[in-house]
């Protein structure tokens, strides 16, 4: 074959507790290039019928792509894909860390779990040794001292390994999966649907090499472009103060989550919390992912006040954004305790952060009374609020367990006017960008195929000057913020930009940070495939990927009418880059659809069926 | 004339000495001239904003204006 693929499937029965290999037709790797695109693919064909999440019939789907083979920039990454327990239909969630490259090394695209083991189990998998382990000591261990366990218990140090903690194990609607201690797939709650099954962890190694069509060829470009993509972010500091460098950009654009979306401006706590101050405070050093010449990631070390001591890893933008801001807390090494409490119990920390910024306000609002809380009182910018909150969140205890089934759930619980104050697509709480901010965001969220999600089409960076696309005519202008032109096909051209490095499946920051065109990366998937494929070929695949996934939302009961934001969004700030600015949302989605060529249901027209192949 | 200036994320450090962030210019600079004097790589140089309303690099300046200079936004994940 010899095309970085293996074009194989180890498809794990935990009923039967017994693996089988599959094989891939080319053609579909072809259309759906691998990751979250063919992940959606398999679940179209697979689930006929819409299931609940913790159904037996439900499938977690870890899917690489033809950049887990060789040593790609960016490309130590993989994807999961299954059906959400906070959305009930089509999420992906993708990590990094070693995980995806060893798949690949141990001759397999594609992991698919299905049915539910009896009792807690690992998967142990060494290429073609594949062992269903007993998991009965590991239950109950937090994320980091699984892998420490299984590398213990196994004496294979080399092993990568993806292992929930508590709060999978109990159900948490915001279960991540944690990989090799730290990257995690962190949306959506599949860690949930993991622990549903009893499986407490995936560890896997290989000593295999997949074949690629010209190693010489891809040899010299993975040279030259590591080179490239770390001088770009050295230059432009994404490499020095990783993603933490965006808070002050975010928030002096009004672009950030501040008091669970209710403030408008607070530049001196996005000052604080973000780089370079955090990196001078937390003394904070890059963390590369297999194969990265950025390091984004974050190594801390905290050494006063005495009670946040700590070394590890450090909160990223978003968790500043949703467990910062959100909360009226400035301080980042507040965040970074909370964020490795997160971290161990094997929470997403955008929708934790979400939750308790949501419970603030209800507090305030009085729908929530320390009656309620075993006596806390929930007030802004309170440590003590968000690490207790946390800790009862991940353990499905205390006050904490309403959040179980995730923010909306909770809502209808706590308050029938709260349900409208949740800010969410779908049931996925937003993440640290307001589409009052960057209008692009608009339809990008209330069309985002695993809910709210700037990066499944990053248009913010777009409209915040952080990167362009030429080859698909987006370039510096083509949007300014608050003006309808172009915004809807920003939305678009993005999202499919999404599934594509999802499915390849690369680190967005190579391109959004690192510079990395979409004319090289071309080059570079036809060195490793032999397929010949032009920019356009790979955005079609993109667009294919994500016209399934929309498909899977469609099967689910996802329509036009649930094409929609949250109430918030109509409300417009009286100070700062956004004041007076309202979303023109009617006239986006207008757009948004004619371009997407969906009916007046929300459907791919038969057209676009056609055109895509699926028909 | 004196210019209100505020640097935002990587590019703070171009004020390191100057915090109230209070800059002398000459009549009839520029943002870019503003820019290059404080040092800046402007071609790093994305969104302006002057008293609230964006601008180019070529938005010539009064005294006292306030001009906000953002790096690019990258890292949003």
């Amino acid at each position: 074959m010899s095309n970085g693929y293996w074009q194989k499937i180890l498809r794990v029965n935990l009923t039967k507790q017994e693996s089988t290999v599959e094989s891939i037709d080319a053609k579909d790797l072809k259309d759906f290039i691998g990751g979250a695109g063919l992940g959606a693919e398999i679940l179209r064909r697979e689930l006929p019928e819409k299931i609940e999440a913790y159904d037996p019939r439900n499938l977690v789907i870890f899917a690489t792509g033809p950049f887990q083979g060789p040593a790609v920039p960016g490309g130590a990454k993989f994807s999961i894909v299954g059906i959400s327990p906070l959305t009930g239909t089509f999420a992906d969630t993708a990590a990094g860390a070693a995980w995806g490259p060893a798949l690949k090394d141990a001759g397999y695209d594609v992991l698919i779990l299905e049915g539910v083991s009896e009792k807690p189990v690992y998967l142990k998998i060494v290429d073609d040794d594949v062992r269903i382990e007993d998991a009965a000591g590991l239950w109950g261990r937090d994320t980091f001292d699984t892998v420490d366990a299984i590398h213990e218990q196994t004496g294979d140090n080399k092993l990568s390994i993806a292992a929930i903690g508590p709060a999978g194990e109990r159900k948490v609607a915001i279960a991540c999966i944690a990989v090799d201690n730290h990257s995690f797939a962190g949306r959506c709650g599949l860690g949930a649907v993991m622990g549903a099954k009893n499986v407490k962890a995936v560890a896997v190694r290989g000593t295999k090499k997949v074949e690629v069509h010209d190693p010489e060829a891809a040899r010299k470009l993975i040279k030259k472009y590591q080179k490239q993509i770390n001088e770009t972010t050295v230059e432009n500091e994404l490499r020095l103060h990783g993603t933490p460098g965006l808070c002050e950009t975010a928030e002096g654009l009004g672009d950030m989550p501040i008091k669970y979306w209710e403030q408008d401006v607070w530049p001196e706590g996005a000052r604080k919390l973000g780089g370079p101050s955090y990196t001078e405070g937390l003394n904070a050093k890059p963390l590369p992912c297999k194969y990265c010449p950025i390091g984004c990631h974050r190594k801390i070390t905290i050494t006063e006040p005495e009670e946040y001591k700590y070394e590890g890893i450090g909160p990223e933008y978003e968790t500043l954004g949703l467990m910062g801001t959100n909360l009226l807390i400035d301080d980042p090494k507040v965040v970074a305790i909370a964020n490795d409490l997160a971290n161990r119990l094997g929470l997403d920390t955008i929708s934790a952060g979400a939750m308790v910024g949501f419970a603030m306000e209800c507090y305030e609002k009085g729908w929530i009374t320390t009656a309620d809380t075993d006596g806390l009182e929930l007030k802004w910018g309170d440590p003590n609020v968000l690490f207790t909150l946390v800790e009862q969140i991940g353990r499905r205890e205390g006050f904490g367990a309403i959040f179980a089934d995730g923010t909306l759930e909770a809502a209808g619980r706590i308050h029938p006017d709260s349900v409208a104050e949740v800010v969410h697509c779908k049931g996925l709480d937003f993440p640290s960008h307001d589409p009052r901010a960057c209008i692009s965001l608009a339809p990008t969220y209330a069309t985002g195929t695993r809910g709210a999600c700037h990066f499944r089409g990053p248009t913010e960076d777009v409209e915040m000057g952080g990167f362009f696309i030429p080859e698909v005519d987006i370039k510096e202008g083509d949007v300014k913020f608050f003006e309808k032109e172009n915004q809807s096909r920003l939305a678009v051209e993005c999202q499919d930009l999404g599934v594509l490095i999802n499915s390849l499946v690369l680190c967005m920051f190579m391109v959004d940070g690192g510079d990395w065109s979409l004319t090289d990366i071309a080059g570079m998937f036809n060195a490793i495939t032999g397929w010949d494929f032009s920019v356009d070929d790979l955005m079609l695949a993109g667009r294919r990927g994500f016209t399934v996934q929309r498909l899977n939302n469609i099967r689910d009961g996802y329509n036009k009418a649930t094409d929609a934001l949250p109430r918030k969004m109509s409300k417009v700030a009286k100070e700062g880059f956004r004041a007076g600015k309202a979303i023109p949302f009617e006239d986006l989605m207008e757009e948004y659809y004619a371009l997407r060529n969906w009916d007046d249901n929300g459907e791919p027209t038969a057209e676009l069926m056609e055109q895509l192949g699926l028909a | 004339m004196v210019i209100n200036v505020k640097l935002m994320s990587m590019f703070a450090k171009y004020l390191k000495n100057n915090p109230d962030g209070k800059v002398e210019v000459e009549e009839n600079a520029t943002v870019r001239s503003l820019a290059e004097n404080l040092g800046m790589p402007v071609k790093l140089v994305r969104i302006i904003t002057v008293n609230g309303k964006q601008e180019d690099l070529d938005k010539v300046l009064s005294d006292g204006d306030l001009v906000y200079i953002f790096p690019p936004a990258i890292g949003g994940g």
